[in-house]
């Protein structure tokens, strides 16, 4: 996906093309859908998100925020929020998901700058936290930490990424 | 603690998917009404996101799209009372729908066929001693819309509870089982009357399971969904069934 196809495509949908959606689903829908999944591995769920997120572009297609430089790393966000809402719904009477078996990833070499200075250990942590959304249990055995610790390296982590952003 | 480390740490717990009810409510308000926590929460994830760089691609389910164009589709005509401004609304509120199975039966009216001995006991005290979980949800009025279904397989009726939950007029709720390995939804009946009435009783064809079943409320237009396969409207609600245990 490419960041100038995106402004291409909510030009479109900003002069109110509907079939721009179609472009717009066949471009997106995938890598969105992958971001859901992760966090919702429930297929009719993220499905439902999906749709309602795809929804929603449409509705708020003339949001300044779909008109800004880094749109794709906007939708990722807001296919994110998305799912941890409908998890976060769901956790009402639901049990945490069971951790993945393919949690092993390697990050990618383009992430921005700041993240890749996270070591390997870091950079795997954020991830497993913020792209899957495992509960703290899950991650203290994975990492055989305490909640408590881990939620200390979250948030220390974060304290990291805004300080250098300051 | 100082303000900029509580609103960092609430949103990181939530955007981690982390955050109790409270903190969810909480993160929502701020969301709604507070810059400088929205500020954060999008500086965050302008860090995060490119995360999902590693995330890999997934096939959407078929008829996705469709139903995202029929909804744009009927978009284009509707006031500002619009079946989808209204889901939009509702899906933000954070909306759950509960189903309990049954030889945990609660009792949240009255059924034609209840034995003599149910009548004994006021439902709604029942219910409490039943269902102190649920019961909660529904306790608090700030809380968001909430569809509580209750089902019991020995009558193959299910009793489902409206909590703050409004139906424009001229649409109905539709009631949809989603279980695990099958085909498809499948329709457990339109929620009719559910505009007027806070719980409804009705029968439904299938039976539930304990595990592997969801169910869903979608709006559509009055009398039901107009497609043959599924909801034509938006989905509104989800849960999976569990049981409910007894004190």
């Amino acid at each position: 996906m490419i960041e100038k196809d995106f402004k291409f495509l909510f030009d479109r949908l900003r002069r109110n093309d509907r079939e721009a959606m179609t472009d717009m689903y066949a471009q997106a829908a995938p890598h969105l859908y992958g971001i859901i999944m992760r966090i919702l591995p429930n297929d009719v769920r993220a499905a439902a998100v999906l749709e309602s997120l795809f929804v929603r572009i449409w509705d708020e297609r003339m949001a300044p925020r779909y008109a800004g430089k880094d749109v794709l790393n906007t939708l990722r966000s807001e296919a994110h929020r998305a799912a941890i809402e409908a998890k976060l719904a769901d956790q009402l009477v639901l049990r945490a998901a069971p951790l993945a078996a393919d949690a092993d990833r390697n990050p990618r070499p383009d992430l921005p700058q700041k993240l890749s200075s996270l070591s390997q250990d870091d950079l795997e942590f954020l991830s497993c936290a913020y792209l899957d959304a495992f509960p703290l249990d899950v991650l203290a055995r994975r990492y055989n930490e305490s909640p408590k610790a881990l939620s200390a390296r979250l948030s220390a982590l974060i304290d990291r990424l805004l300080e250098a952003s300051s | 603690m100082s303000r900029k480390t509580d609103y960092q740490n609430l949103a990181i717990t939530w955007l981690t998917g982390q955050a109790d009810a409270a903190q969810a409510e909480q993160f929502a308000t701020l969301m709604e009404t507070d810059g400088e926590f929205r500020a954060l929460v999008t500086e965050l994830e302008g860090w995060l996101s490119p995360l999902n760089a590693q995330t890999a691609d997934e096939t959407p389910p078929p008829g996705v799209l469709a139903n995202i164009m029929a909804a744009i589709e009927t978009d284009e005509t509707a006031n500002d009372n619009s079946a989808r401004g209204w889901k939009i609304l509702a899906i933000t509120s954070s909306l759950i729908a509960v189903a309990a199975l049954a030889g945990h039966l609660i009792n949240l009216g009255a059924p034609r066929e209840a034995p003599k001995t149910a009548q004994t006991t006021p439902p709604a005290q029942e219910a409490v001693n039943n269902t102190p979980a649920l019961m909660a949800l529904l306790s608090d009025s700030e809380a968001p819309p909430l569809v509580a279904i209750v089902y019991n397989p020995k009558t193959g009726k299910v009793v489902a509870r409206l909590s703050n939950v409004t139906v424009p007029s001229e649409k109905d709720l539709e009631l949809w089982l989603i279980r695990e390995g099958g085909a498809g939804p499948i329709s457990l009946g339109v929620m009719s009357g559910a505009a007027h009435a806070q719980q409804l009783e009705f029968d439904i064809s299938e039976e539930l399971r304990g595990a592997g079943d969801t169910l869903a409320v979608s709006l559509e237009p009055a009398g039901g969904s107009v497609k043959v396969s599924g909801p034509s409207g938006p989905v509104l609600y989800t849960g999976k069934v569990s049981a409910l245990q007894r004190r």
